[in-house]
């Protein structure tokens, strides 16, 4: 009995040792083919200008790319890395991809261990971050990718860090007013009119004092901070909140004070639905049960989000200029965009990457694929291939052509993290009341000082 | 005091735990000791910063005192109230009742479904203004309040989702209860004891220990929730349910302060340290083992 | 008389509540049904129609794989991870509640302190050393912490059960010639059944819906579990997301942990009653 029990936890031990040799042989495997990937890498930088031409003929080559999306995208990005390994038959593209919900948070990890892919999808908000750490993303300057193709301006706007082109933007895209047409109709508001904040309110006011259920607008703290609170500043001062030269802000405190009571007054009269009732559905307004049943009229949105806007009500949805001051310096709202594909620095294959972008924005077979599922026609290749083929969505094109001709151009430091944090707080604490608008500007102008100087 | 006879047998025992939290273990929460000292970002390599988080923690944050009270009150409603609900339902489900397999699985249905999306949207389905729960409170002609958008009520329709999946503490319970020699019971009866004296004489000292795990768990738990908070209000509205676990995974997540983050989780990891000692040393004057020792 | 109004009472009990508790899973079933417009416009709880469409669409998946390969992952991920996390975890508690060595309460103090902090800090670190150990876009990560009892929960668990145990049985089972492992094995065991059959349960439902984790370590779609699946095509920032079939395919998903619930619990109640416990 007691040599049959001992037999089991030798046999248990051994078990346990086998697999603790197995880690570290696995381990110092992985480090060899990293250590030799170096290597490769190094002598294929200095023979960077002939890669496109030689990744056609060369050794079989793995490349990982991942993206996040809904099906739509995944099924088009599929078919386009099927095009491009058949154009290219020594490349295998590994696609990983999911939802958008903790994609930052993998790649972020990735990143930070070293295991990111080769080629990934990223927001042009993440950049800052990223590349403020360290040098992740590769200068798509320095490689085979043709940039020339761009929209006028688009790279400037959303694709450079400190004079690299870390990003090439997949989509371009503004922000613009939703409105639910049989609300419009029913309630006189004028889709062609482009209405003052004050208008809006005064609207707003009138709609709900006729109906307690119906309001005007609604908003979670994302939108008020995005939406409401920074186009309202920008406004006054026709250009992006920090001055990356001198690190100060350029909106002065009053600004500030006038764009906290602007919101408050949009909730005091009635404009804006109830910030806790609106606010259950955070992150995605399409969800509130009022816009659904058509009890709201109009939602500040990106142009980018107007099938989701779109499948979600009965009545045809329609967009309309984005609300401003008058005598406004701009309409404070970006044109830009907000997404798009980057390169791993630290690539094994970051020719073979630079050859997969490059197909992939301005491979017209590629565009053709991938329709607007990627994004909204960054390039002019792309304007030409789905104008021509009637695949742009009207809304959106509509939305763009609205928000472009008075838009501004906002820069890295504007998006930084914390100072939407700061400045959606102190939203929230004037919404509830407990600070007043003035008080809520200083305490904001105090902390976006702090952040900026240890940004400095 | 001294070693039991097989004290070696013991050791050799406890040795995969060992080696797991050598190996597994050990390296990540000394790493994170470490970044709690330094700025780390996840992405950045992090600089030595000293106590500047500690300091900045308690002297400039002002999140981080709401979040622990939001974090304390959380714990203080939600775990007895928890607690209780499983131990009844459990002395429930232990009854001889017709086609109680099913009902046990019924009550563990909520617990199944865990954070899942289905649970989110449902939970603000419920909840929400013009939403079940208060439509069903309009056919009694009360006008229900706005559960998740007013501040002083999402704390408590955040505690009402986690009492509701009560199941796992319902299951140890039933699971305790079967350790009860019935024998015990047979007696009692024979010596003319209700039921009601068997439940406190009997019943509730045999299963102290089920009990003492089970607070000590969900006290843990609590003191770290993030899933419910994280699915159905993200923390707010105005931080009413900014609970820790949010205010960590935010800081280390969204804002990419893996550093400060860190200071914050160990400053919590005292906290909760002291907590379960506490409960610890009490448990002599209240929990009893049927093993004969301590 | 009075025993049957008691039960009258338990039954009335147990349904009214027992409603509540089953409704999440009636308003998904019937939420499959509904498109996204009915869905989130309207509280009623039934579907104007009924159509299989969602699950035979959901259960396409999108891309390449279809959930038979979710399924079929998650099974592979979650049974060995189980197995090897209820004997580990069994043993380890064994050694901790019977026996008196050197630095046990300093051990058992570290045990416990090891759940104490957030994971959001230890996921990084954790994540580099295994990335070190090359198991990333792997189960390992998931399987080996199983096999070194790296689930305090569970040891502690299973401590407080045994510690419910009368020593006596351990003292008569030396006395018939069995050495440690055989009273745990041949005498312990069979009566923690109860105890271990939670462990299974609740270990089971763990790794069935862990989403973070997965999501760090598992980065190639074809070896995706259920709880990424489910998530993949949510794109809250620019698409509309088919939810009638992320809820039919999250119905699915969650049949084979409710199996696993139903029958296992009769093991619940088959305690030590039944077994020779009076030492």
């Amino acid at each position: 009995m007691t040599r049959k029990g001992s037999k089991a936890i030798a046999v248990a031990m051994s078990m346990v040792m086998a697999f603790g040799i197995a880690g570290c042989g696995e381990s110092a495997a992985a480090d060899t083919t990293q250590s030799a990937a170096e290597t490769t890498a190094a002598e294929s930088g200095a023979a960077e200008t002939q890669a496109a031409e030689s990744a056609a003929t060369e050794e079989p080559v793995t490349l990982r790319y991942a993206w996040w999306g809904s099906d739509n995208r995944h099924e088009a990005m599929l078919a386009m890395i099927e095009a491009f390994e058949a154009k290219y038959p020594n490349i295998t593209v590994e696609a990983e991809y999911q939802g958008y919900d903790g994609y930052y948070e993998k790649i972020m990890t990735e990143l930070s261990s070293g295991t990111a892919p080769d080629v990934m999808q990223i927001e042009t908000g993440w950049i800052p971050d990223i590349q403020g750490a360290g040098d992740y993303l590769a200068d798509l300057q320095t490689l085979p990718v043709d940039l020339t193709t761009l929209k006028p301006g688009l790279l400037d706007a959303s694709g450079m860090y400190n004079g690299e082109a870390n990003l090439f933007p997949c989509t371009v895209g503004s922000s613009c007013v939703y409105v639910n047409t049989e609300f419009a109709s029913a309630h006189g508001i004028d889709l062609s009119k482009v209405y003052s904040w004050d208008e809006l309110m005064e609207l707003g006011s009138a709609i709900h004092s006729e109906n307690e259920d119906l309001y005007l607008m609604t908003a979670d703290t994302d939108i008020l901070n995005k939406l409401f609170f920074q186009p309202y500043l920008v406004q006054n001062t026709g250009v992006a909140l920090i001055d990356e030269e001198t690190m100060e802000m350029t909106f002065t405190e009053q600004n500030a004070a006038d764009a906290f009571q602007m919101i408050l007054d949009m909730y005091e009269s009635g404009t804006l639905e109830p910030f806790g009732e609106a606010n259950t559905f955070a992150g995605s307004m399409n969800q509130d049960q009022r816009w659904i049943n058509g009890e709201i009229g109009a939602i500040l949105g990106y142009t980018g989000n107007a099938p989701v806007y779109q499948d979600s009500t009965t009545a045809a949805v329609d967009v309309m200029a984005f609300p401003r001051i008058e005598n406004a310096k701009s309409n404070g709202i970006t044109y830009a965009g907000n997404r798009g594909a980057a390169i791993n620095a630290n690539s094994e294959n970051i020719d073979t990457a630079a050859l997969f972008v490059d197909y992939m924005m301005n491979d017209e077979e590629a565009i053709s694929i991938l329709g607007t599922n990627l994004g909204f026609c960054p390039t002019t290749t792309a304007d030409k291939v789905l104008l021509a083929d009637g695949t742009v969505g009207e809304l959106q094109t509509k939305g763009i052509e609205l928000a472009q001709p008075d838009s501004y151009v906002t820069n890295a430091t504007s998006g930084n993290t914390d100072l939407a944090t700061t400045s959606k707080d102190l939203i929230e604490e004037v919404v509830y009341g407990e600070v007043t608008p003035e008080e809520a500007a200083a305490e904001l102008m105090e902390k976006y000082q702090e952040i900026l100087d240890l940004l400095k | 005091m001294g070693y039991s006879k097989n004290w070696k047998w013991g050791m050799i025992f406890i040795l995969p735990w060992f080696l797991g939290f050598c190996i597994l273990q050990a390296y990540p929460l000394i790493m994170s000791l470490y970044y709690s000292f330094t700025d780390f970002s996840i992405l950045g390599s992090g600089d030595f910063v000293g106590l500047d988080n500690y300091i900045r923690l308690f002297t400039k944050d002002k999140y981080f005192i709401k979040s622990l009270t939001v974090t304390f009150k959380y714990a203080l409603i939600s775990v007895p109230m928890k607690l209780l609900m499983a131990l009844i339902v459990a002395m429930i489900l232990n009854m001889k009742l017709k086609a109680i397999n099913l009902f046990r699985t019924v009550y563990y249905l909520p617990s199944i479904m865990g954070g899942s999306v289905a649970i989110s949207i449902l939970w603000k389905f419920m909840f929400m203004k013009e939403g079940m729960v208060n439509g069903f409170l309009g056919i009694f002609g009360i006008e229900g309040p706005d559960w998740l958008g007013n501040q002083n009520m999402s704390l408590i329709t955040i505690c009402l989702l986690v009492v509701w999946q009560f199941g796992s503490s319902m299951v140890l319970f039933l699971a305790g209860l079967q350790n009860i020699p019935t024998d015990l019971y047979e007696a009692a009866d024979m010596d003319g004891a209700g039921k009601i004296m068997q439940f406190f004489k009997i019943t509730l000292p045999m299963l102290t220990p089920v009990i003492f795990f089970n607070l000590i768990m969900q006290i843990i738990h609590a003191l770290q929730e993030f899933t419910s908070a994280a699915i159905i209000t993200g923390g707010g509205p105005n931080h009413a349910t900014y609970l820790m676990g949010v205010k960590i995974y935010e800081d280390a997540f969204r804002s990419l302060k893996m550093g400060y983050a860190s200071a914050t989780s160990w400053v919590l990891f005292v906290i909760i340290l002291l907590i379960t000692m506490l409960i610890f040393r009490s448990s002599d004057a209240w929990v009893f083992y049927n093993d004969g020792r301590d | 008389m009075k025993k049957h109004m008691k039960l009258t009472w338990a039954y009335i009990f147990v349904i009214v509540f027992g409603l509540i508790m089953i409704f999440p899973l009636i308003w998904m079933f019937f939420a499959t049904f509904k498109d996204n417009k009915e869905l989130f416009g309207s509280l009623t709880i039934l579907p104007k129609a009924f159509s299989l469409e969602p699950y035979i669409n959901g259960w396409k998946g999108s891309g390449q794989f279809t959930y038979l390969t979710f399924f079929a992952n998650t099974f592979k991920l979650v049974v060995p991870t189980v197995a090897f996390t209820v004997l580990s975890t069994g043993i380890v508690a064994y050694g901790f509640a019977r026996f008196n060595f050197p630095a046990k309460r300093i051990l058992f103090g570290l045990m416990i302190s090891t759940m104490m902090l957030p994971d959001a800090v230890i996921m990084i670190p954790r994540y580099v050393l295994y990335n070190k150990l090359g198991w990333v876009d792997t189960y390992f990560p998931f399987w080996v912490p199983g096999l070194l009892a790296c689930y305090p929960f569970l040891i502690f668990q299973q401590i407080q059960f045994l510690r419910g145990l009368p020593r006596e049985l351990d003292e008569s089972a030396y006395m018939d010639g069995c050495n440690p492992f055989m009273v745990y094995a041949r005498i312990l065991m069979p009566l923690l059944k109860p105890c271990i059959f939670s462990v299974i349960i609740f270990q089971t439902l763990w790794r069935w819906n862990d989403y973070f984790n997965n999501l760090i370590y598992i980065s190639s779609v074809k070896k995706f579990t259920l709880s990424l699946a489910l998530k993949m095509s949510i794109d809250s920032q620019g698409a509309s997301t088919p939810w009638n079939q992320i809820m039919a395919m999250s119905l699915l998903s969650l049949i084979p942990p409710i199996l696993l619930y139903f029958f296992a619990q009769k093991y619940f109640v088959e305690g030590v009653t039944a077994g020779s416990i009076k030492g």
